[in-house]
């Protein structure tokens, strides 16, 4: 009986630091993925829902371009009139023709001043945006930090990338008035918005840690941009190398 | 019976019985941790169906990676189907011991409206 006993013993003490070993591996595990998951579906979703605004001011400013090729007609209009009222010396219509000159170019100026708005407000957006993500992205780091910190050792690292600039190319004509703006080629990747970051973890027994020698670590991060479509602008998701891991079609 | 001969068929039915509970404990954690790790590339694999521009086989990367961590297991099948409003993700695994992991995972659409 004693012997029974002796080798039950054994058997739990055998077993008992493998099982909970185990289950630790299971919430290690968990821990370490929880974080990664929502992490990611912040990134994304924020910015997709705030592209969206962003790409209809877009739209608003490339419309504009119809508005700057309707005044350079109407600019050309009253310098040809202008011009054949000074030949012919018609000093009325000559009057009339440079009012309507002064008009046009005073018009120009002010869509000037809207499209350098504009661009300057689309560029803020964005990088606005840019911020935003990656300060809600700490918080939620600092958080799962602060709520694991008595089983687990996590740390997050935001990459702070370079200021995000819009890709767009002004095309101007000399005299012309302001310039049109056009998209630059590969527009999307161009546009892309990067967030990046860093995640590390390693397991904790009564806040000492126990695996230190080979945390876990993942640089993690998500692409936005927009795609030009028929009707406008749409925000989308581009493929990275955080897309899938292992992935070979990444850029 | 002697004292010794009891204990003798007393360990001969606890052997397999503390055999099988032990292997079916570290079946269930090794299930349930393979299970953590196929549902996340599963999800991983619906929104890079999303992605723009679209990447030349999501699935068989998923596939890929799902058995990169099997080790002892084996993928089935690997399923995608997608309709206006969702996105959906099947996978089954063959497990040791006649064991199957039956995985679903789904994305709302539009992918504006993220899911996790």
């Amino acid at each position: 009986m004693k012997n029974q006993s002796g080798f039950a013993l054994i058997w739990l003490v055998f077993w008992i630091p493998i099982a909970l070993l185990a289950i630790s591996c299971v919430f290690y595990l968990k821990a370490w993925l929880t974080p990664q998951e929502r992490n990611l579906q912040i990134c994304r979703s924020m910015l997709l829902k705030n592209l969206s605004p962003i790409s209809s001011e877009l739209k608003k400013f490339i419309e504009l371009n119809v508005e700057v090729f309707s005044l350079r007609e109407l600019r050309a209009n009253a310098e040809m009139a202008l011009k054949i009222a000074i030949a012919s010396n018609q000093e009325e219509a000559a009057v009339i023709a440079e009012i309507e000159l002064q008009s046009v170019i005073a018009q120009q100026e002010a869509l000037r001043a809207q499209q350098n708005l504009a661009k300057q407000k689309l560029t803020l957006d964005l990088r606005s945006l840019q911020r935003l993500i990656e300060e809600k992205i700490a918080t939620e780091q600092r958080r799962w930090t602060l709520q694991t910190q008595e089983n687990f050792d996590y740390r997050g690292h935001i990459k702070f990338s370079s200021p995000v600039r819009l890709a767009v190319r002004a095309m101007t004509a000399p005299d012309l008035g302001p310039p049109t703006y056009v998209l630059m080629e590969n527009f999307s990747q161009v546009q892309a918005l990067h967030i990046s970051w860093n995640e590390q973890i390693h397991s904790k027994l009564k806040g000492e840690s126990i695996w230190k020698l080979s945390p876990l670590y993942q640089p993690n991060g998500c692409t936005g941009s927009l795609k030009q479509t028929l009707v406008g602008f749409q925000p989308i998701l581009l493929a990275d190398k955080f897309s899938l891991s292992s992935c070979s079609w990444c850029p | 019976m002697s004292e010794k001969g009891q204990s003798l068929i007393e360990s001969a039915i606890a052997m397999p019985i503390a055999i099988i509970g032990i292997t079916s404990f570290f079946a269930l954690i090794w299930n349930l941790s393979i299970s953590l790790i196929a549902h996340h590339t599963l999800y991983e694999m619906l929104i890079c169906n999303e992605l723009f521009p679209p990447p030349p086989d999501c699935r068989q990367l998923a596939k890929t990676k799902i058995q990169q961590v099997l080790l002892f297991g084996q993928l089935e099948t690997i399923e995608y189907q997608r309709d206006s409003s969702q996105s959906l993700a099947t996978a089954k695994v063959k497990m040791p011991f006649h064991l199957h992991l039956d995985l679903k995972e789904s994305l709302t659409l539009p992918l504006s409206s993220v899911s996790p």
